[in-house]
């Protein structure tokens, strides 16, 4: 646990140093997740120039980032009293409605921590691709080993070995210490994800209305089920949710500080998962339009570099590994209005299930169309719904794509829309609700009832 | 008339904001307490404004803890509402919150209360692993880790009964850091590299291996070099 405590320290100072002003609580949960975003591209950077690493030299490259993060927070980010300020904790804003949904979200984020913890790992996807690849780097030291350079397990592991490492990585570190399953890392992303949601939210509404919403996210059926596997999905859509709030703390508060976090963020979902390329394409046309008036695009520039893993995957993955595999793509544009139409349906199929996320989508529409007006003449929000229907229309088209020939686009049960899909929206339904907790009528009812609870 | 006019200067400063002129109106003010044994006359709007002050305190801190007890009450009964139970009725708003809370979470919270002791092999029969991972337990402790595996063919295991052991991935993942090979359908032809042979139904007893006393229908078969 000594490799996960620096880790989450290396995590928790880099934060400290790109926004000052955090508070934390911000420190606190996006420390294990930054930590070990940063952790796993520097094993990257170890393997492709040095080769295989021991887990002492694991331990080596923790303690230096640990000493060159902690070298940078004490010579230019440390001040006593910034420190002193660090620790006096607020608590004026809480009340008792805060308080039952706290207790709720609590309890769930518990039980789903504890079934993950006790049941080795079971999914497919995990046992046929990142868990075994992260059994293979824990033995062999190295991302490029006897799984990933294995012809036929790359054929038999389908394209989850394609994706970028940051998830086989970190798993890898729990096989490199003998723990019982690599899962214990998706309880350190699925806790860090709802603390740092919940309180990245209070940063641009009211806590009361952030506890209530934190509660709608984290009771997303299907969402809430993959609490307790080892997949990439919740690492991929933490990360890119986070950036999200992130870049909407940047537009509303204009703290530069927030536009950086949500870059490094943004790079670490790049690192974990290729089609939440979307997001970031999402909120590049956002910036973009914000800016289009002032002729300024050093923001499109500076969020510009989280897309470097990406290439950097792109490339690696193209020299390294030996795939044979038929591209799942159709490798030209076409119109086939009958695929479209069955593919749209089927996603409305998906997005609408109350099993797999209850009433988030029923929600958002209504607060939508109740905002339309707002949206129109007074542009409420139009930045959040920039983001969120470039970045979910995109990534729905791209399965149009895909070609259907054996049938496996459609299949009921595990083709790519009833499978894929509907994990790749772990992304965009807690966007959901982020857009309500900002929506102009919202946000006046939580403001009036919150100053009730607060000041009577 | 002296401690007049400075009362007066001190508002005057205090309206323009200048730090410098209140710096000095804060001087001359404490020279002026210490100066007066009587405190001034904001000693009597002070007591006048106290008790008023304190009724509206009042007054809101009631009024705040009945909202918030108000507010708790909401709260409870709206996540009563959301975990309902429904039956599996898919029309019903609540039907995914439901499976969440009182089927999922419910079901795994239990059974791990109740068989807190599991072995890593127990926990994966009882979510479902079968036969397949009983039988890649049983080669695991049979073969060493540095062993080069030769499994018959898929159809042959499909027939027996396996379904998972037939991906490659699958049984990799079990029996990592061996190697595993499939036999071909047609002819067998062990690879070289192979060390052991994972029989079933005497697959592989023509081979060139140390065939055991007593056959059974699984055996682990020693390639002989």
């Amino acid at each position: 646990m000594l490799l996960f405590f620096l880790i989450f320290i290396v995590g928790f100072l880099v934060v400290s140093c790109i926004v000052q002003s955090s508070n934390i609580f911000e420190r606190l949960f996006l420390g294990m997740p930054i930590g070990l975003g940063l952790t796993t591209m520097l094993l990257f950077l170890y393997n492709s120039i040095f080769g295989s690493y021991s887990l002492t030299s694991v331990f080596i490259m923790v303690i230096l980032l640990l000493l060159v993060s902690g070298a940078y927070f004490f010579l230019r980010v440390y001040s006593k009293e910034r420190f002193q300020k660090l620790f006096k904790l607020d608590f004026s804003q809480v009340n008792l409605w805060v308080l039952a949904f706290l207790g709720i979200v609590a309890y769930l984020v518990w039980g789903i921590s504890t079934k993950n913890l006790f049941f080795p790992v079971t999914s497919t996807d995990a046992v046929m691709g990142y868990d075994l690849l992260a059994k293979a780097i824990a033995n062999e030291g190295t991302l490029f080993n006897s799984v990933l350079l294995d012809e036929d397990l790359v054929k038999g592991c389908g394209p989850r070995l394609m994706y970028p490492p940051l998830a086989p990585y970190s798993f890898s570190l729990a096989h490199m210490l003998d723990f019982e399953s690599s899962k214990i890392l998706t309880t350190f992303f699925y806790v860090s994800y709802v603390g740092a949601f919940l309180v990245l939210l209070t940063k641009i509404s009211n806590l009361t209305s952030a506890m209530f919403f934190t509660f709608f996210v984290v009771i997303i059926p299907e969402m809430f089920a993959h609490g307790s596997f080892a997949l990439t999905n919740i690492p991929a859509s933490a990360y890119a949710i986070l950036s999200v709030v992130c870049i909407l703390i940047w537009h509303q508060k204009k703290d530069v500080s927030y536009l950086v976090l949500a870059t490094l963020l943004s790079s670490l979902m790049l690192w974990t998962r290729n089609d939440t390329i979307f997001v970031f394409v999402g909120i590049q046309l956002a910036i973009l339009f914000l800016m289009l008036r002032k002729k300024n695009f050093k923001y499109n520039l500076i969020y510009a570099a989280s897309i470097l893993p990406f290439i950097v995957w792109a490339i690696a993955s193209k020299m390294m590994i030996p795939k044979e595999l038929d591209s799942i793509f159709v490798d030209h544009l076409f119109y086939d209005s009958e695929k479209l139409n069955k593919l749209l349906d089927r996603c409305y199929t998906i997005l609408t299930s109350k099993t797999l996320y209850g009433i988030s989508f029923n929600l958002f529409i209504v607060v939508l169309l109740a905002h339309i007006v707002a949206i129109f003449k007074r542009k409420d929000n139009w930045f959040l719904l920039t983001i969120l229907f470039s970045s979910l229309i995109g990534y729905t088209l791209i399965f149009y794509q895909i070609s259907d020939e054996n049938g496996f686009l459609f299949a009921a049960n595990g083709g790519w829309l009833d499978s894929g899909y509907k994990r790749g929206l772990f992304t965009y339904v807690p966007l959901f609700f982020v857009y309500m907790s900002q929506s102009e009528y919202v946000k006046k009812g939580f403001d009036f009832i919150h100053r009730k609870l607060i000041k009577g | 008339m002296a401690s007049k006019k400075t009362n007066k200067n001190s508002k005057k400063n205090r309206q323009k904001g200048s730090q410098k002129n209140q710096k000095q109106t804060n001087q001359k003010a404490v020279k002026k307490e210490t100066n007066d044994k009587v405190p001034p006359p904001q000693k009597k709007k002070e007591s006048k404004a106290t008790p008023a002050k304190e009724k509206t305190a009042n007054g809101s801190s009631m009024n705040r803890i009945f909202f918030n007890f108000i507010a708790l009450f909401v709260a409870v009964i709206f996540i009563k509402i959301i975990f309902q139970p429904v039956d599996n009725d898919p029309d019903k708003f609540n039907v995914g919150y439901d499976w969440l809370m009182n089927k999922m979470l419910k079901g795994n919270l239990e059974l791990i209360e109740q068989n807190p002791d599991l072995s890593t092999k127990e926990k994966y029969l009882a979510k479902g692993g079968g036969v397949d991972v009983d039988y890649l337990y049983k080669i695991k402790d049979a073969t060493d880790s540095n062993d080069v595996l030769f499994f018959p063919p898929r159809y042959l295991l499909k027939k027996i009964g396996f379904k998972k052991i037939v991906s490659i991935a699958y049984a990799t993942y079990f029996l990592y850091p061996r190697k595993v090979y499939y036999s071909d359908s047609a002819s067998i032809v062990v690879p070289p590299d192979a060390t052991k042979i994972v029989s079933f139904n005497d697959f592989g007893i023509d081979q060139n291996v140390e065939v055991p006393e007593v056959r059974e229908q699984f055996m682990i078969l020693k390639i002989k070099k």
